[in-house]
């Protein structure tokens, strides 16, 4: 059975993009249905978008056709993922399960679960999370200390797992757990794919400083997880997580400099609309100068992302330049929403759920959302040492 | 692993050898002065064909193209090169291109014959630096969308010498005394775009290389230099500003790629300038600071590199006003797509 809209089988990438952006353009406004930018963002429609893209045929893009991929090249994943955030389309959800779970899966699951697992990824009838860290886990993820002792045919779990977002809302988790001691706590992890209906699980949100609660606590009390939720082999976990972190590398900054790109297009015209004591906010050269820096990183920002595509497409490892547009791209993203505030002046003040205040409170919690983005995979100060130590080869 | 040279925007082969004969000039030259090494060092241009990198083989040049342009500055930047390279190699024919009657000199560019001194007018006194040894000198006007340039020989103006910033350049303040022979070169958008490119890039490469050398010999100090009984590298302090230097050097180095392209324009050029620019202040200001007390010695070198970087910095008006017009084209452009 042929899957998905026909403009995934198009001969060119330029048909591809006309055909996705004809999609998109008749797709997206009808399911939106005038809704305005805070209930375009909110949780409800970004699964509602989600659900109705995968179940058009539009997941599993990269995926090889025998787990019913499409097996696109990484040139045209670019370009939908340009495209969908240039449309302007809600964040994603699910998105450690298409972006993490679906790919270590592919590389290192067994047949059986790979047969259980990727169909209900690919229509996305099943939300994953990433248990990794932990309260004492952090930036050092290698110490996390959740046990998981073999009994039998299951392991026992007992831990905790901290900041994990979305796992209110997941069936499944990808868990690492500890499950030996090595010669370094690297060696000794492994990697459990955990039913979070289990009994003995239990969630405890946490209210982030947008008022929202995204991620959470999880609890683990003698769960029992069967022996056959082990992915890849015992005590060989790291490799595995870390493999699953660069999956996502060639294009995963793509839809944010775009996203980030148009942001920066809408703060321009916000401050040219927006009058302070009778004169443009545009027009202060504060505004200007840090609008064109903003502009001039947003064009470096651009290129390191046409150059971590080039690499992966010609099989050249990326280096540090993963951490240099992280650092770039989650920086300048803050920096936008700093100049955001100022640009509204008193409004700035409004709360992040007030509909009333410029684009819906929009500016508000896109600029407190923009503080996790220097935190959150890789803090900004682990990036700066990897690029000192291995871009540069400074001293451990 | 340490940073080790960036891929070169050319050809490998042909950048290690630049790169090479710079060097080994540099080591004989050292300890000249200023006006001594630039005619060692001019000499090497000439003998080496890199004067005419960018002249048409009919007049006798090799017609290597930009992405050769973009690694010879490169090199004279890292190499701290003295003379007027990227005015004389690359301007000049780029304003030939445009202007027909400058078509002749350009036999004497590739011979080492003719060097071009780049002016530019400052509250009513016109600078030039190479007025030394410039044999002819254009005064730059730039404008948002034009530019005009007053080209003349050296001697329809009088030099008074004066004390230049960066050792390895001279800077004079010039009159035009003879009008007569001075050519008024008006250049409208597109010629005036082309131009602009050329020197753009040629200036972003050789701030590029600047930024380059500066942080390689930095990383080289650090590693060995210890204190508190560990390397200065180990500390965070001095990582993290390495580490952002790595990052804009990198970034530098692909928007000087992109303006090698016949596609880019006079506006990529410009932001290519501005992040080496940023670079090359940065690499070379952390070069002195890191390097303590030494760094801040006149033997040490280091200073050249953030001289060499401000001279650059400060030519056609200014980055920080380049910076502005580049970004009230994108505000512009952005605004002009809203209405529409």
């Amino acid at each position: 059975m042929v899957r998905g809209p026909d403009f995934l089988r198009a001969a060119s990438d330029a048909e591809f993009r006309i055909g996705l952006c004809e999609w998109l353009a008749r797709e997206l406004p009808a399911l939106a249905a005038g809704r305005g930018p805070a209930a375009m963002n909110s949780i409800e429609f970004r699964l509602a978008w989600e659900n109705h893209i995968c179940k058009a045929g539009l997941s599993g893009l990269g995926w090889p056709r025998e787990v019913g991929g499409h097996a696109l090249s990484l040139s045209r994943q670019a370009i939908y993922h340009e495209e969908v955030a240039r449309a302007g389309a809600p964040l994603p959800v699910n998105m450690i399960a298409h972006g993490i779970v679906a790919p270590t899966l592919i590389a290192f699951g067994s047949a059986e679960q790979k047969r259980r697992y990727l169909p209900r990824i690919l229509d996305n009838s099943e939300i994953w999370c990433q248990g990794y860290s932990e309260p004492d886990a952090g930036s050092d993820l290698a110490a996390l200390a959740l046990r998981a002792e073999r009994r039998g045919d299951v392991y026992l779990l007992n831990g905790q797992k901290i900041w994990t977002s979305f796992a209110h809302l997941s069936d499944y988790c990808l868990l690492l757990a500890r499950t030996g001691q090595g010669s370094s706590p690297r060696t000794g992890i492994s990697v459990m794919l955990t039913d979070m209906k289990l009994p003995g699980i239990s969630v405890r949100p946490i209210r982030q400083i947008t008022g929202e609660a995204d991620f959470n606590e999880v609890f683990f009390d003698n769960v029992e997880v069967p022996a056959t939720a082990l992915l890849g082999k015992e005590n060989e976990g790291w490799r595995l997580a870390m493999a699953a972190a660069n999956y996502e590398r060639s294009t995963y900054f793509v839809p944010r400099v775009v996203r980030l790109q148009s942001e920066l297009e809408q703060l321009i015209r916000l401050a040219s609309r927006t009058y302070r004591h009778g004169c443009a906010v545009i027009d202060k050269p504060s505004v200007r100068e840090e609008l064109t820096r903003l502009c001039i990183n947003a064009h470096a920002l651009r290129l390191f992302a046409d150059k971590i595509l080039a690499d992966s497409e010609a099989g050249e490892a990326s280096g540090v330049d993963s951490s240099a547009i992280k650092l770039l791209w989650s920086e300048n993203h803050q920096r936008l929403f700093n100049l955001a505030m100022e640009v509204l002046g008193p409004e700035a003040a409004l709360g992040p759920q007030e509909l009333n205040s410029p684009d819906e409170g929009r500016w508000v919690r896109e600029y407190l959302w923009t503080r996790a983005e220097t935190i959150l995979a890789g803090t900004s100060e682990v990036h700066r040492n990897i690029i000192a130590e291995r871009g540069l080869g400074l001293p451990r | 692993m340490s940073r080790q040279r960036s891929t070169p925007f050319f050809d490998a082969d042909l950048r290690d050898g630049v790169a090479a004969a710079l060097e080994d000039c540099m080591q004989k030259t050292k300890n000249m002065d200023a006006r001594a090494m630039q005619e060692a060092h001019w000499r090497l241009a000439a003998d080496m064909g890199w004067l005419g990198a960018m002249v048409t083989e009919e007049q006798g040049g090799l017609e290597l193209g930009r992405a050769f342009a973009a690694d010879l500055c490169a090199e004279a930047g890292r190499a701290l090169f003295c003379g007027p390279l990227l005015e004389t190699a690359i301007l000049l024919p780029a304003l030939a291109a445009e202007c027909s009657s400058l078509l002749p000199l350009l036999n004497g560019v590739v011979a080492g014959d003719v060097r071009l001194g780049l002016a530019e007018e400052c509250s009513g006194q016109v600078l030039v630096q190479y007025a030394d040894a410039a044999t002819h000198i254009a005064v730059l006007n730039c404008s948002t969308d034009t530019l005009s340039v007053t080209f003349a020989p050296s001697t329809a103006f009088r030099c008074v010498m004066l004390q230049p910033l960066d050792p390895r350049s001279s800077v004079a303040c010039a009159e035009l005394i003879d009008p007569d022979v001075a050519e008024h070169i008006p250049l409208q958008r597109e010629a005036a775009d082309r131009v602009l490119h050329a020197l753009y890039m040629a200036q972003a490469a050789d701030l590029w290389g600047i930024a380059e050398a500066a942080l390689l010999a930095t990383v080289s100090y650090v590693v060995e230099r210890r204190q508190f009984g560990r390397p200065i590298g180990q500390f965070q302090g001095v990582k993290h500003r390495l580490a952002d230097i790595h990052t804009a050097v990198d970034a530098a180095r692909l928007a000087i790629a992109t303006t090698v392209d016949d596609a880019a324009g006079a506006h990529e050029a410009a932001i290519a300038r501005i992040l080496a620019c940023d670079a090359a202040l940065a690499a070379s200001g952390a070069a002195i600071q890191y390097h303590g007390g030494l760094g801040f010695s006149w033997e040490a070198d280091l200073h050249l590199y953030l001289k060499r970087a401000l001279r650059l910095n400060a030519s056609t008006g200014g980055t920080a006003a380049l910076r502005s017009t580049v970004g009230e084209r994108i505000i512009m452009r952005a605004l002009e797509a809203d209405a529409a």
